[in-house]
């Protein structure tokens, strides 16, 4: 279980934008987070992940501290996976920084073995999404922030990337799934959470 | 108006030493854009929609081979022209707000605009086009960071058109605006479209590319599938008659959320 409690988090002196957010997610879980742009889902889901400290309130991984050395059980999937790559290394060398994928995972993420050699600039932002998330789903990972995960995609393999999300949830790993298309967020999550104004309220279908 | 005929672009890579070889980018696309409408070019990532404007704008990569003819209104455009633009006769709406300078004020960037498109503006004029925009005059003194990223792209659109070009080419214009930012975007499109000039709205997005253009072009692996009426996109997808189109359509969250296992092969067929 991944639980979210008290999180405050603000940019310098401006005012809060997250205020006491708490939230749990389960095993096996879609847990759909949506709200207008610059109410702070990114900031949620980089908080969750580890990679920005709240100035409140804690994470807690089945009920302990994420590791903050080595393979976190929380990876996170960047809006921009241009972002999360170091620009200087081949793709093959990026795709094995967790686990080395087996050739079951890539066919189903889509990821070509011709793409290996090549740096990250030299593919294009969705297929270097699809890499990133083949680096990031290894058998240590419990839980996915999953932030705009397909929006860079055409909907043909939007629905290939979620159907494969969506077995591993089945397996249990959980997701909490951060998007602006409502429509996605209903097909694929159990429950869905809106951030507004610092705080989160639950959304009903 | 823009007329597309038999474009191919492939780039030339070295293959050891000395030898080179192409590799094929795009493949004889043909396609026309009128005044008075809006034609989407939708495909996947890598399918070559921001190459075709690169090569309509001149500013693709020097190893670039181009083939084939483009024209505006009758006359050619050189695809490959070492980046002369056509001037005020057609604009590009570019995919990145990073297009705008960070050192130079809003306003300061639409003067520019304005100066290179050779017509007379005043102030009044300026702060007049911002506002068809729906960007108060204020921003003129804003520097880009300063306004948000629906605001910026207002700008570029405003930057786009102050020449009063027959031709607007926006890549990508909606992508990271929240929906209702995207929805303005699309409407001032939209405006430009009924006031008589030509639009070419390139996105991976389907639901924006139905909701706002006339016809939808598919893309797919640098070939042009074919080009639906965007009114066919409708229930089950039954007036496509592309397969590829009809499967895109049905992989919609919003409709089946399905992947035919064939849609991809039905597309290369």
């Amino acid at each position: 279980m991944l639980e979210v409690r008290g999180v405050e988090f603000g940019f310098g002196k401006a005012e809060p934008i997250l205020d006491r957010v708490s939230l749990t997610l389960n095993r096996g879980e879609i847990l759909g987070l949506s709200g207008p742009s610059g109410t702070g889902k990114s900031t949620l889901g980089r908080i969750v992940a580890g990679y920005l400290k709240p100035q409140q309130g804690e994470i807690l991984l089945d009920g302990a501290a994420p590791r903050a050395l080595g393979h976190c059980g929380v990876q996170h999937i960047h809006q921009s996976s241009i972002f999360a790559v170091n620009p200087r290394w081949r793709l093959g060398r990026i795709i094995a920084e967790a686990w080395q994928p087996d050739d079951q995972t890539l066919d189903a993420i889509g990821v070509s073995r011709t793409w290996f050699d090549r740096y990250p600039h030299e593919i294009s932002g969705g297929e270097l999404q699809r890499v990133v998330l083949a680096r990031a789903i290894g058998p240590k990972t419990r839980f996915l922030v999953a932030d705009e995960v397909s929006a860079m995609l055409d909907p043909i393999t939007q629905v290939e990337i979620w159907s494969f999300l969506m077995e591993r949830c089945r397996q249990g790993l959980g997701i909490l799934a951060i998007s602006h298309d409502a429509a996605l967020l209903k097909r694929v999550s159990s429950r869905q959470l809106k951030l507004g104004n610092g705080s989160l309220m639950p959304l009903v279908a | 108006m823009l007329a597309v005929d038999t474009l191919s672009i492939g780039f030339l890579r070295y293959d050891g030493l000395i030898h080179r070889c192409e590799v094929p980018a795009l493949d004889g696309i043909d396609l026309k854009v009128d005044r008075g409408e809006i034609l989407a070019l939708v495909g996947a990532s890598g399918a070559g929609k921001s190459l075709l404007a690169h090569a309509l704008f001149g500013i693709l990569p020097e190893n670039a081979v181009v083939r084939g003819s483009i024209s505006l209104n009758g006359e050619p455009v050189e695809a490959a022209n070492g980046g002369k633009g056509q001037g005020p006769r057609m604009a590009l709406v570019p995919q990145s707000l990073s297009h705008l300078d960070p050192l130079a004020r809003c306003g300061k960037q639409l003067l520019w605009a304005a100066k290179r498109s050779g017509k007379a503006k005043t102030m009044a004029d300026l702060a007049n086009t911002l506002e068809s925009f729906g960007l108060d005059a204020e921003v003129m003194r804003l520097y880009p960071h300063q306004v948000s990223g629906g605001m910026a792209r207002r700008l570029l659109l405003a930057i786009a058109t102050i020449g009063e070009p027959d031709l607007i080419v926006a890549d990508e214009p909606t992508s990271g605006l929240d929906p209702d930012a995207a929805e303005n975007v699309l409407l001032l499109l939209r405006r430009l479209a009924d006031r008589g000039k030509a639009v070419l709205l390139i996105t991976h997005d389907l639901v924006t590319a139905v909701s706002h253009a006339d016809r939808v072009a598919i893309l797919e692996q640098g070939r042009l599938l074919g080009i639906e009426p965007a009114n066919a996109f409708s229930d089950d997808g039954r007036r496509l008659t592309l397969p590829y189109a009809r499967a895109l359509w049905l992989a919609m969250p919003g409709n089946q959320f399905t992947s035919a296992p064939l849609a991809r092969e039905a597309a290369r067929a």
